[in-house]
């Protein structure tokens, strides 16, 4: 037995015709259905090219819109001249001018002499459908569409809103259990004829007629009635984008193509020509082992990239808005307020502890400082404040996008422009880390009279409070930390630790050396002071007037484990 | 293609395809350019452009920096978030 092609063709001719030919000369004979809508010319063109091929057929021709019954009408006219012409054809292979073999025919033609009595059509209930898209399975069968979705969308979607509010119900004809699939099968002769020869064939013509997208139904329910070994899915790789529409095949799809299980693949572009050229050669291609799985992850992933994007891109073709990922930067990074004031060295410990770029202010009033002060940082961000100003949140999405791969940290402080807490405050990569009032320290250790500096306190300190109210707020989507001062010094340890369990979790020893903290004696004196003159430092917690540990000058080790 | 930033923040899809133009700025030949074409004088605004190039090539206003990145091909470009495939698989 041999295999039989019908192609549906409507353009695209010349590849059409290399397809035809390629089918031809391995022993698959071929009926071509043109659409009606073809020019004649174009006909008498392509019945020309495969003249000297007497194994190439064409079928008598009807109209072939989108979604209609035409197409099935089609299948029917070819398949039957298949069937009545060529005896010998044991699977008839329904395939289009845009399907291209990408295994060898060879191949195709074994596998189904291995199967002399398998169907290879999708068939699934409409109730176990999930790929349509539009939302209509179960009413493709209840509703009638006398409309064309494609010229007359308005008519058509009006209809089907009009049939819903009626509860209109069309009965689908006794004993038809609707089902859908692909619309490219592969039958044995036997189903085929069966189908064909149905006993109530103009009942369900009638009816599929008024069925929307039949050419995905009509095969697909019959098979189900004339008792076939069915083995549901298709021969043809066909994949479908977001939007229902079929993804269509490149050159650069060569090497995923070759990896196909699938025997046939649709749609191929007309300008393809190195597919064309590759799968269409005389040589036996030798072909890598099939990976189904890859092809699949790789169009998950792209339909999934074209409806959320990359996470933390924004771009010419991407800018989403707030809720929808627009609040998101591309990795997780560190923000650290208060640490600097309190520790010889910290970020040399920050890069080295935690494997990451650790950055001084940022958001610094006068320049970025980037760390190891780069004038410009990765990507070509500048160390411009006004520039970094004019859009702190790109700014800030652009750094975490162009370092991916390495963990960033900056510093930050109420001395810093605050128009990034807002963002930061709700993408879920931020980590941010405050030792809250710690910025008087400096203030303290300057040398300054109380007198000269309290102002200057009690408006950062109005800053800081008001960066903790929002970071309190319920939509705060940051993992944030936060030591008063008091709390921080009473075991600076265990914060440490904390800071490179979040960035570096793999660390492979936390307890390496920790950076040396700044003697503090006599800074609760200057509290008291600030508190004598009026202000009210609230943010460094408790804070002892007479702080003064012997202790608090050496390295620190690690915290003792309770048990 | 009109404007596509302005497409895709009222489209509820993420990822519009998108490309990316190299400026002649950015060849090697360009100093060369400008050079040429200033000198040639038959550019509008008296080719107050290409004098402002060569004005600021003189001055040594070269692109290039640490983090430069040599051009592969475009699916380097794609990799950077400088150009987006869409949904192309």
């Amino acid at each position: 037995m041999t295999l039989g092609v019908v192609m549906l063709c409507h353009t695209a001719l010349d590849r059409a015709a290399q397809v035809a030919r390629h089918w031809a000369v391995n022993g698959c004979p071929v009926v071509i259905h043109l659409d009606r809508r073809v020019p004649d010319s174009d006909q008498k063109a392509l019945v020309a090219a495969l003249a000297d091929l007497p194994d190439i057929r064409f079928s008598p021709r009807v109209a072939c819109e989108w979604g209609t019954f035409g197409l099935v009408e089609a299948t029917i006219l070819a398949a039957t001249q298949m069937l009545a012409d060529l005896p010998g054809v044991g699977h008839v292979y329904l395939a289009s001018g845009s399907c291209l073999p990408i295994r060898r025919v060879s191949d195709l033609q074994d596998h189904l002499a291995a199967h002399p009595d398998t169907d290879f059509i999708e068939s699934v209930t409409t109730a176990d459908v999930g790929w349509t898209v539009g939302g209509l399975n179960k009413e493709r069968f209840t509703l009638r569409f006398p409309f064309a979705w494609k010229r007359q969308r308005r008519l058509f979607d009006g209809y089907v809103t009009l049939q819903r509010l009626l509860r209109f119900q069309r009965r689908i004809p006794d004993g038809l259990v609707p089902h859908l699939g692909s619309q490219w099968w592969c039958l044995t002769r036997r189903s085929l004829t069966a189908i064909l020869s149905h006993p109530d064939r103009g009942r369900i013509d009638r009816y599929f007629r008024r069925v929307w997208i039949p050419d995905e139904s009509y095969f697909q329910t019959l098979i189900r009635q004339v008792g076939a070994r069915v083995e549901s899915r298709s021969l043809t790789l066909s994949k479908f984008d977001f939007q229902g529409r079929p993804h269509v095949f490149y050159d650069d799809h060569l090497h995923l193509l070759r990896h196909s299980p699938a025997y046939v693949a649709r749609k191929i572009w007309p300008e393809a020509d190195l597919l064309y050229r590759t799968f269409l050669s005389d040589e036996a291609n030798s072909l890598p082992t099939p990976n189904a799985g890859k092809i699949d992850r790789l169009f998950a992933k792209a339909v999934e990239r074209r409806t959320k994007g990359r996470p933390g891109l924004f771009m010419q073709s991407r800018f989403p808005a707030k809720g929808r990922g627009g609040n998101v930067s591309a990795a997780p990074y560190g923000i650290f307020a208060g640490f600097s004031a309190l520790f010889d060295g910290f970020q040399p410990w920050l890069a080295r502890a935690n494997d990451a770029r650790a950055h001084g202010h940022l958001f610094a009033r006068d320049r970025v400082e980037f760390a190891s002060n780069e004038a410009v940082f990765k990507g070509g961000l500048s160390d411009s404040a006004p520039l970094r100003d004019y859009n702190p949140r790109s700014f800030l999405t652009n750094l975490i996008w162009n370092t991916r791969g390495e963990t960033q940290c900056f510093l930050f402080g109420p001395g810093d422009v605050q128009d990034i807490a807002s963002f930061v405050a709700t993408d879920p990569n931020a980590r941010i880390f405050i030792i809250s009032g710690a910025f008087a320290v400096p203030f303290w250790r300057s040398g300054l009279t109380v007198a000269e500096v309290r102002a200057h306190i009690a408006r950062l300190q109005k800053v800081e409070a008001d960066l903790l109210a929002l970071l309190d707020q319920p939509e705060t989507k940051a993992k944030v930390r936060v030591w008063t001062l008091a709390e921080f010094l009473e075991n600076p340890a265990e914060p440490l630790e904390a800071i490179v369990d979040e960035l570096n979790p793999r660390a492979p020893d936390r307890t390496g050396a920790l950076p040396r903290i700044l003697p503090l004696t006599g800074f609760g004196a200057f509290l008291q002071e600030l508190r004598n003159q009026g202000m009210q430092p609230v943010l460094m917690g408790d804070f002892p007037a007479d702080f003064d540990t012997s202790a608090e000058s050496q390295p620190l080790s690690s915290p003792q484990k309770t048990g | 293609m009109g404007c596509v930033l302005c497409l895709c923040q009222f489209d509820p899809h993420a990822l519009k395809p998108s490309g990316c133009l190299l400026h002649a700025k950015f060849l090697d030949t360009f100093a060369l350019r400008a050079e040429q074409e200033a000198a040639r004088g038959e550019h509008y605004g008296e080719s107050h452009e290409y004098r402002a190039y060569r004005r600021g090539i003189t001055n040594e206003r070269d692109l290039w920096c640490n983090w430069s990145e040599k051009y592969i091909n475009w699916r380097q470009l794609e990799i950077l978030g400088l150009m987006s495939k869409g949904n192309w698989a």
